[in-house]
């Protein structure tokens, strides 16, 4: 991989205002282009890391170097956070209506934009539903339409799909997955999902429980991401090892 | 619950408490200066419409008043508590005092201090309309989705920013909340210091017709009036709740 890197940690560490060390110090890089996963158990820090990467959470010790401004950088939230009293449009239109002076573009572009984000995500139908009205599978697909509507270069997922059923997490990983090579995005996805980490990824970052350290660096090798692929032999092996790294965290 | 029966359903209790009431009255031959029977009070509200409809008019002016002063003075406070913790800290203990302090016993100095009497009345049913408003805004634009917050400042928005389109609109149904409590409270701040007012003359509410009609010994009277208390109270809410459910109905679940 000779892409530049978006994202450099070196030595970074959080230590919580309570005493708690959520993160011990670590090194990590993100190239251009590539979907990287952390994953690990529960309260192992990976959102920690995440917020660090987003700038929303600032590391006690260690440095971070991101090559991405705030306007290229999408956050998705573990939950889809939209306004309830807002209709799928204006939800996705919020990042477009928050950027101020010179760069913020005019009504009917921003709202071109919001339409073509809501078709990436299919959803084009349902810009005037209300959020309550919508399953929550489309909500989570909303929340990702508006990171999609800044064009970001770098995308943060944090447990996007984790309260949804199998089927519409299975379809939002192919959707996700379209996405990301169509729009030669950079993604940073946190999982506590063997399975959801090996589908999607091209790296698996595997972290041990608190404090967060990483375990192993895996690189995942798939022939092609689609149904065939998860019930593969090819699979299964990568399951296994990242399974097996996971465990000797938990030593 | 179906329309017809949450309308319905009163309504019977209504008619059938109006019959058991005016049979007993019969049935006893009770005086009509203890008890009147509902037929005297329909006609004394007819005889005397032009005395209380002016009287009630008045009522509600002051009730209107201050629930909108009450509204505005509320929101503003509010909005000046959540900007920091050490004006809530120093003022919300004042506020809290403002609301255990019974009105009656502070009326009659803010009736002497104001000259101008409806002026007066207003301020007192005002003190006791507004702290609803304030510690339900304070409640509402404190309980903002800390995702959304957080997904505002990753997108550097300006205070005012998050103010006009987060902290608002997450305030609303709090604040509508604080509002149907404060209805009710500006109609019995405004009853309460029309008695303690008690003034004669042309500017007379409710409260004083039923001191009169105390006096008086003119029961049917009396009880007119009160009716029409109540129904002033019960259509300020219903209005109130109205106006919540057109301005909230398609996104808030409650509603």
């Amino acid at each position: 991989m000779n892409a530049p890197p978006v994202l450099e940690a070196r030595g970074v560490a959080r230590r919580f205002a309570n005493g708690v060390e959520a993160l011990a110090p670590l090194d990590l890089t993100v190239r251009a282009g590539e979907f990287v996963t952390l994953l690990g158990p529960s309260g192992c820090g990976k959102t920690t890391l995440l917020r660090i990467f987003a700038g929303l959470d600032a590391p006690t010790s260690g440095s971070l170097l991101r090559r991405a401004d705030g306007s290229q950088l999408s956050y998705v939230f573990q939950d889809p956070t939209l306004m309830p009293w807002a209709s799928v449009a204006k939800n996705v239109r919020l990042p477009l209506d928050l950027e101020r002076g010179g760069r913020r573009a005019g009504k009917q572009a921003r709202d071109e934009r919001v339409r073509h984000a809501l078709e990436r995500v299919g959803l084009a139908d349902f810009a005037d539903a209300l959020p309550r009205e919508l399953s929550g599978g489309m909500r989570m697909r909303v929340s990702i339409a508006r990171a999609l509507v800044t064009e970001p270069k770098l995308l943060l997922m944090d447990e996007p799909f984790g309260a949804l059923d199998d089927i519409t997490r299975q379809h939002l990983d192919d959707e996700l997955l379209g996405l990301a090579a169509n729009q030669g995005l950079t993604v940073v996805f946190v999982t506590h999902s063997i399975f959801e980490a090996v589908y999607l990824s091209d790296r698996v970052i595997v972290m041990s429980r608190r404090p967060g350290r990483i375990i192993a660096d895996i690189a995942i090798d798939a022939p092609s991401r689609d149904a065939a692929f998860r019930v593969s032999p090819g699979f299964a092996m990568q399951a296994a090892r990242l399974q097996a790294a996971l465990l000797e965290g938990q030593q | 619950m179906n329309t017809g029966l949450r309308l319905g359903a009163p309504v019977l209790v209504a008619l059938i408490v109006i019959a058991l009431w005016h049979g007993a009255v019969r049935a006893f031959d009770v005086p009509v200066y203890l008890v009147p029977s509902p037929v005297d009070v329909v006609h004394a509200l007819i005889q005397d419409w032009e005395l209380l409809s002016r009287s009630l008019w008045i009522t509600l002016e002051i009730t209107g008043l201050a629930l909108l002063a009450a509204t505005v003075l509320g929101v503003l406070l509010a909005f000046l508590f959540v900007q920091s913790r050490v004006i809530e800290a120093s003022l919300f203990p004042y506020a809290v005092l403002l609301q255990v302090t019974p009105i009656v016993a502070i009326a009659p100095l803010i009736i002497i201090w104001v000259k101008n009497t409806l002026a007066a009345l207003t301020l007192c049913a005002t003190i006791v309309a507004i702290f609803p408003i304030i510690s339900n805004t304070v409640l509402g634009l404190r309980s903002v989705d800390p995702g959304l917050m957080d997904f505002f400042r990753l997108k550097r928005a300006s205070r005012w920013q998050i103010l006009w389109r987060l902290r608002i609109p997450s305030a609303l149904p709090a604040f509508f909340g604080g509002l149907r409590i404060a209805c009710g409270l500006a109609l019995i701040g405004a009853v309460v210091a029309e008695f303690v007012a008690g003034t004669g003359g042309s500017q007379t509410g409710l409260a004083y017709q039923i001191l009169q009609a105390g006096y008086q010994i003119n029961i049917p009277r009396l009880f007119a009036a009160l009716l029409l208390i109540t129904l002033a109270g019960v259509a300020l809410f219903a209005a109130m709740t109205l106006l919540s459910r057109v301005a909230l109905a398609r996104w808030h679940e409650t509603n």
